[in-house]
């Protein structure tokens, strides 16, 4: 029988064999993976008023402020092509996976609690459990975004068929700046902080609430812009039929994929050193 | 099957003593790993200590180590570098097959979420699969004793039953190697017979167990191999009974406030000479306390005055107690107060209670306490010695937890087969007819 052996070097390196233990891990946890988010999601709407339909309270709030905003006319949204509500909710739907899941992820080892330091098992699945928690909200924006469609008579388009797939970019690159957070967070406390409060300046510089400008200067940042590469394509599915900008989608998209294959490893090879310098004792 | 379950090899673990320095180092360390340098650094950087050093030991299959040791020995750094949530410093663990650990019950439980829910979660955790926890379900709901409480959640259940579903669920995972730290002491004794048991069950399957606990007297139901760590060093590797008196007397000797008195000093700062000391005794006098008259020195010795700390059980036990005066003393006395670190105060002995005074003549004289058939058990203990004059009021010196000795064998049996805990009782048994 060979031993599994533990030494100051193992889990180092960048090679394949690394890579196959990475995903051989992951996959043999699965299991363990679906009961974490299985367990936080029940324990969610245990002992609450509405219980699973208090997940709809919030983007129905968010949905009647931006047909208000539409209404009255207080925010200039330029050329959407479809009502502002439509458009807006969509955005601010996609956007939502970037603000919750990086949030979610990087406090997804703290929330391990006592687990953490006292169970051997790969920590990726904390953060892939809190991942699928946003995903699961998105969803239900989402069913509620048809209920939008409805009420604002906008077909969406035959492309709707392709979301699925356009939003895995931008999952990717959530889940690969999640993970970066979830390890440097507990190294320092503040950068998560400070991440996240600069994602709002990204919202407001991604044509989320507002239809492209066109200031060359706008055009340009938005154009080497990552978010706006992820999050405006799956939209543009639905609402137009076709992709705005092709090439920036698929560069945003590989630099998902690169990104979160090395977050992922970095994440790997770190956690148990984090483990011991802080949810050890 | 492996000759070996577990093979640590030199190892050495090392941490920081401060958030400053962990978040330094940390992000030394994890940077260097991603670059995929090499980890082992077998030297200690500012604010770092060695929480192990150089530990070594084998465990064979079948066999139950107990990891014996003060707070702070290094224990459950261990389990933890066994289990794979730590990695060494310095030197190599090598496993054969699986490891399950008992590090803490229920982790993982959701106080909103039922028995039930949890029983799958936590089977998850420890890494069992939906169908092996449908399988064994019924198994885990009858070695808990839950009964209909399983559908209610586990924020409702006292302390008790929420370690007792705990362990149910981690009874059901089958290792190679089972790491134990300090769960065995869950639920009522009933559950804890159990739990011992369904141990025993798997000593006797092969599967080898390193088990961590303070309740030094339960490891005997399960184990008769002791490592015994202090500052994170192996200082013993033996018999379990012998190895639960080293134990024991660690736990004594971390304690040096209770062993050295500081020296009375007057206002000026300087320590008060009361009474000419001889040279050849100063340091011995100073070390005790520095009371004059005082007690130099205590210790166990065998029939002829040679040092010797283990005994058996019945043995006759010497113990040589040197008292010093710098003047001629009369009718001195002398009591013996023997003490266990794990029951307190066992029983106390005078001189006057077998009516023998004795002086000092010329200052140092050494008493000898002979105790024939000594009664205790399996364990590590010591004595508090008080030298005092004739009147109530005549308090001279006491020295505490000193004349440290064990007793290490035979051993105790705590399943009610022989005896066990602290004392042998002088006994019989007889057999009444019923009329």
């Amino acid at each position: 029988m060979r031993p599994k052996v533990y030494g100051p070097d193992t889990n180092l390196g960048w090679g394949l064999r690394s890579w196959i233990e990475m995903f051989h891990t992951l996959h043999a946890h699965r299991s363990m993976t679906w009961m974490m988010f299985r367990r936080n999601f029940m324990a969610r709407y245990k002992q609450t008023l509405l219980g699973m339909g208090g997940a709809f309270m919030e983007p129905v709030f968010v949905v009647s402020s931006f047909i208000i905003l539409d209404v009255i006319g207080v925010w200039d949204a330029g050329d959407t092509g479809v009502a502002f509500a439509v458009y807006a909710f969509m955005g601010q739907a996609l956007w939502g996976i970037v603000t919750s899941g990086i949030n979610a992820c990087s406090v997804a080892i703290p929330a391990g609690g006592s687990l953490v330091g006292k169970i051997n098992f790969p920590r990726e699945t904390l953060v892939i459990a809190q991942l699928a928690q946003v995903i699961v909200d998105v969803l239900i924006r989402l069913i509620i975004a048809s209920a939008v469609f409805i009420c604002c008579k906008t077909v969406p388009a035959w492309t709707t068929i392709f979301f699925p797939f356009a939003i895995l970019p931008l999952m990717m690159f959530t889940l690969g700046i999640g993970l970066l957070l979830a390890f440097i967070n507990e190294l320092i406390r503040d950068i998560g902080h400070y991440v996240t409060i600069s994602l709002p300046f990204f919202f407001f510089l991604t044509p989320i609430m507002y239809a492209p400008p066109e200031h060359e200067w706008m055009q340009k940042i938005i154009a080497f812009n990552p978010f706006a590469g992820l999050v405006l394509p799956p939209r543009d599915l639905v609402l137009y039929g076709h992709i705005s900008n092709p090439y920036q989608f698929i560069w945003a998209s590989i630099l998902s994929v690169v990104l979160l294959l090395v977050s992922w490893r970095m994440f790997h090879i770190s956690q148990v050193r984090l483990t011991e310098r802080t949810g050890g004792r | 099957m492996a000759e070996v379950s577990v093979r640590i090899h030199q190892v050495s673990k090392k941490f920081s003593r401060t958030f400053k320095s962990s978040m330094r180092h940390g992000v030394r360390d994890v940077s260097r790993d991603i670059l995929g340098l090499k980890r082992s650094e077998n030297f200690l950087r500012p604010e770092e200590f060695w929480s192990l050093r150089d530990v070594s030991f084998t465990v064979e299959p079948g066999e139950c180590v107990a990891l014996l040791g003060p707070n702070g020995a290094g224990k459950s750094t261990m389990l933890k570098m066994l289990s794979g949530i730590f990695l060494p410093t310095t030197g190599r663990i090598e496993i054969y097959g699986r490891t399950g650990a008992l590090i803490e019950l229920g982790s993982g439980f959701h106080p909103m979420l039922t028995g039930r829910e949890n029983v799958y979660i936590n089977g998850s955790i420890l890494g069992m699969s939906r169908a092996e926890i449908d399988e064994r379900f019924k198994d885990i709901l009858e070695f808990s004793g839950i009964g209909d409480f399983i559908d209610s959640p586990v924020r409702y259940y006292s302390s008790g039953m929420y370690v007792r579903l705990g362990f149910a669920v981690a009874a059901q995972v089958r290792p190679n190697v089972l790491l134990i730290d300090e769960v065995l002491a869950v639920g009522d004794y009933g559950f804890r017979m159990k739990c011992f048991k369904h141990l025993l069950k798997l000593l006797d399957e092969g599967i080898s167990i390193i088990v961590v606990s303070h309740a030094v007297f339960e490891l005997m139901r399960i184990s008769d191999r002791a490592v015994v760590l202090n500052k994170g060093r192996v200082t013993f590797d033996g018999e379990l009974s012998k190895g639960i008196g080293v134990y024991q007397n660690l736990l004594n000797l971390t304690d040096e406030d209770l062993k050295i008195k500081p020296r009375k000093r007057n206002p000026d700062g300087e320590v008060e000479k009361k009474s000419f000391i001889p040279p050849k005794y100063q340091k011995q006098i100073a070390e005790m306390g520095g009371k004059d008259p005082g007690i130099l020195k205590v210790q166990s010795v065998d029939a002829d005055g040679n040092p010797k700390e283990d005994f058996m059980t019945g043995d006759t036990m010497y113990l040589d107690i040197q008292a010093f005066s710098s003047k001629p003393m009369d009718r001195l006395r002398l009591s013996v107060n023997f003490m266990s670190p794990a029951q307190g105060d066992l029983g106390s002995i005078s001189t006057p209670y077998s009516d023998f005074w004795f002086g000092i003549k010329s200052q140092v004289k050494t008493i000898r306490l002979c105790m024939p058939e000594i009664p205790l058990l399996v364990g590590g203990y010591h004595v508090d010695v008080t030298l005092y004059g004739p009147e109530i009021d005549d308090h001279y010196h006491c020295v505490r937890s000193t004349g440290h000795f064990r007793i290490i064998g035979p051993p105790c049996n705590t399943f009610g087969y022989g005896i066990c805990h602290t004392f042998k009782f002088d006994h019989h048994w007889q057999e009444i007819e019923s009329e």
